[in-house]
């Protein structure tokens, strides 16, 4: 049996203090990384392996919370998921007053469609304490926020997220009136876009922005972004993603959009990638030449006009969209295991059965072609 | 002494724990795993029948660490639905404490090294704070007020985004 060596209250403290912040699995941002520390010291010493030892005497006294370490208190405020509400307590007492700041998680919001006074403030006094690199930053904005009002808070926030980066637009809004939103031919789509600044330490990108549309900087490089997903975005024309920019991007999503006529894509590193219900495209030119991964679901059904897509890589397509070997062009894809051409439903009236009928032909020669490609590998169907 | 060779979750092993103010305790070896520092203890053959010394435990919040550990242990892996059910029903009702016994929870659990009771009660204490005015937050966890007036409002006044729209936190903002 070990004998109990005390150590003193400051050393835990220092130990818990020392931690070197999250690791990348700490998904939600919170550093809930206690219980490494007792664990750290316990192992570090050779002899001292049973020292466990009072910080503070049991029971007694409600005036102690104050004597918990900032990695707990930060935890604890963190676990609100509302930067709001954790600032509130710098009023508490000083022992509070900064403990916000060391919360690596920021969930803001800014009510005024037009002011996002509130989301830039709170970076910038998170900022000024300086305990943390923002890991996740997370922002909603229950109205439609303007372009300009967007553009200024996301200029702020660029140099200060190192982790994941979210933008929800419009957030009081249902998603399946966005749904609707989307399809209804009738609504009046005009430019009002924002230009998204470089965030250049950014490892992941959701922006779901309520028909608001987006634009890239003309220069810049999101040098750490693996993960760019886009939904709700109303495109103007074209787009073009390229190496320059995104060096290491490695899964690119886009859903329920409209308005991308056009996509041009040189992505050398990108493994995944989705279309989902991106509305009226009419032009795909990809060349990604280590994509595994590729599902295009209903984008291209009104306007198909021409698809090149350069992906010797790919084990897996899933094409649920309208397919002609005069119009779609891949090239050759050895690796090609999976796929999973238009599905056939049934037809309620003489229309959708001519639809039906087409997507079953389109969905026929998608495989004949692609058996062209594979060579001798088995397809699995 | 348990054999260091047995696989975690099959030892029947019973674990010996002894809180700051000399209390017993004893927990299947399973459970105490559940702590990464019994766990340690017991990997390098410091648990025996003397009982592991926790000295920064009292008794109470101990004996409640040990009901957790154990329970969980039992359910440790490949749950079904009902029983997860059960596990979250557990813990709904194992962390209904006052404030007293949640700080000593906090301090014992980090210190054990417990994780999902250190998330457990880290959530329970923010889920206490969420919707409330400083004032009543103060009022929960015994905080004393150590700011002149002057410097309350500077800090309002620093923060103002934070307390401005929703509902006044104090009098002073």
């Amino acid at each position: 049996m070990a004998i109990l060596v005390p150590i003193d209250c400051d050393d835990y403290r220092a130990s818990l203090v020392s931690d070197p912040g999250p690791t990348p699995m700490d998904l939600d941002g919170d550093h809930c990384a206690l219980v490494s520390a007792p664990m750290d010291r316990d192992r570090d010493g050779d002899g001292d392996r049973a020292a466990l030892v009072p910080s503070t005497g049991g029971g007694g006294g409600r005036v102690r919370f104050c004597d918990l370490p900032d990695d707990i208190l930060s935890c604890i405020l963190a676990r609100l998921s509302d930067t709001r509400a954790a600032a509130q307590s710098s009023v508490l007492s000083h022992r509070w007053r900064y403990v916000w700041t060391r919360v690596c998680g920021l969930f803001l919001h800014h009510d005024q469609p037009h002011d996002s006074s509130p989301v830039r403030d709170a970076l910038a006094g998170h900022a000024a304490h300086a305990a943390t690199n923002i890991h996740l930053l997370n922002v909603h904005s229950p109205y439609s926020a303007t372009p300009d009002a967007t553009a200024s808070w996301l200029r702020v926030a660029a140099p200060l997220v190192t982790g994941e980066l979210s933008f929800r637009n419009r957030s009081s809004v249902p998603l399946e009136m966005l749904d609707f939103e989307m399809l209804d031919e009738t609504e009046e789509r005009v430019a009002f876009e924002f230009e998204l600044p470089c965030f250049t330490r950014v490892t992941k990108i959701t922006l779901s922005l309520g028909f608001l549309g987006l634009s890239l900087p003309p220069s810049g490089v999101f040098a750490a972004l693996r993960e760019l997903h886009l939904e709700y975005v109303q495109f103007h024309g074209e787009c073009t993603l390229e190496d320059a920019m995104l060096p290491v991007l490695e899964w690119l999503e886009f859903r329920m959009s409209r308005g991308l006529a056009s996509l041009t894509l040189r992505l050398k590193p990108l493994i995944l990638m989705s279309l989902f219900n991106v509305w009226g495209m009419r032009r795909l030119n990809a060349v990604v030449p280590g994509l595994k991964q590729l599902h295009v679901v209903d984008c291209f059904h009104e306007h198909l006009e021409a698809v090149s897509v350069v992906a010797e890589e790919l084990e897996d397509l899933r094409w649920l969209d309208r397919y002609s070997p005069e119009l779609v062009n891949f090239n050759e894809m050895p690796r090609l295991r999976i796929i999973c051409p238009q599905r056939v439903v049934d037809a309620e009236d003489e229309v959708e059965a001519a639809q039906v009928q087409a997507q079953a032909r389109d969905g026929e020669r998608l495989r004949a072609d692609a058996d062209g490609h594979v060579g001798s590998n088995a397809l699995a169907r | 002494m348990a054999a260091a060779t047995d696989d975690a979750g099959d030892s029947n092993e019973m674990i010996r724990v002894v809180s700051s103010d000399g209390e017993h305790f004893e927990m299947p070896e399973a459970a105490a795993n559940l702590s990464l520092v019994l766990r340690h203890m017991i990997e390098d053959d410091c648990a025996d029948a003397a009982g592991i010394p926790l000295a920064v435990v009292a008794a109470k919040p101990l004996a409640k660490i040990v009901d957790y550990c154990t329970k969980h242990a039992a359910k440790s892996s490949g749950l079904t639905i009902e029983e997860a059910e059960e596990l979250k029903r557990f813990d709904a009702e194992f962390i209904e404490v006052d404030t007293d016994m949640l700080y000593d929870l906090l301090v014992a659990a980090d210190f054990m090294g417990v994780e999902g009771l250190s998330k457990l009660a880290v959530q329970r204490t923010a889920d206490l704070i969420k919707g409330k005015t400083p004032e009543q937050n103060r009022e929960t966890f015994g905080i004393v007020n150590d700011f002149t007036p002057e410097e309350e409002e500077e800090i309002c006044k620093e923060n103002e985004w934070a307390f401005q729209i929703t509902k006044p936190p104090s009098r002073l903002c």
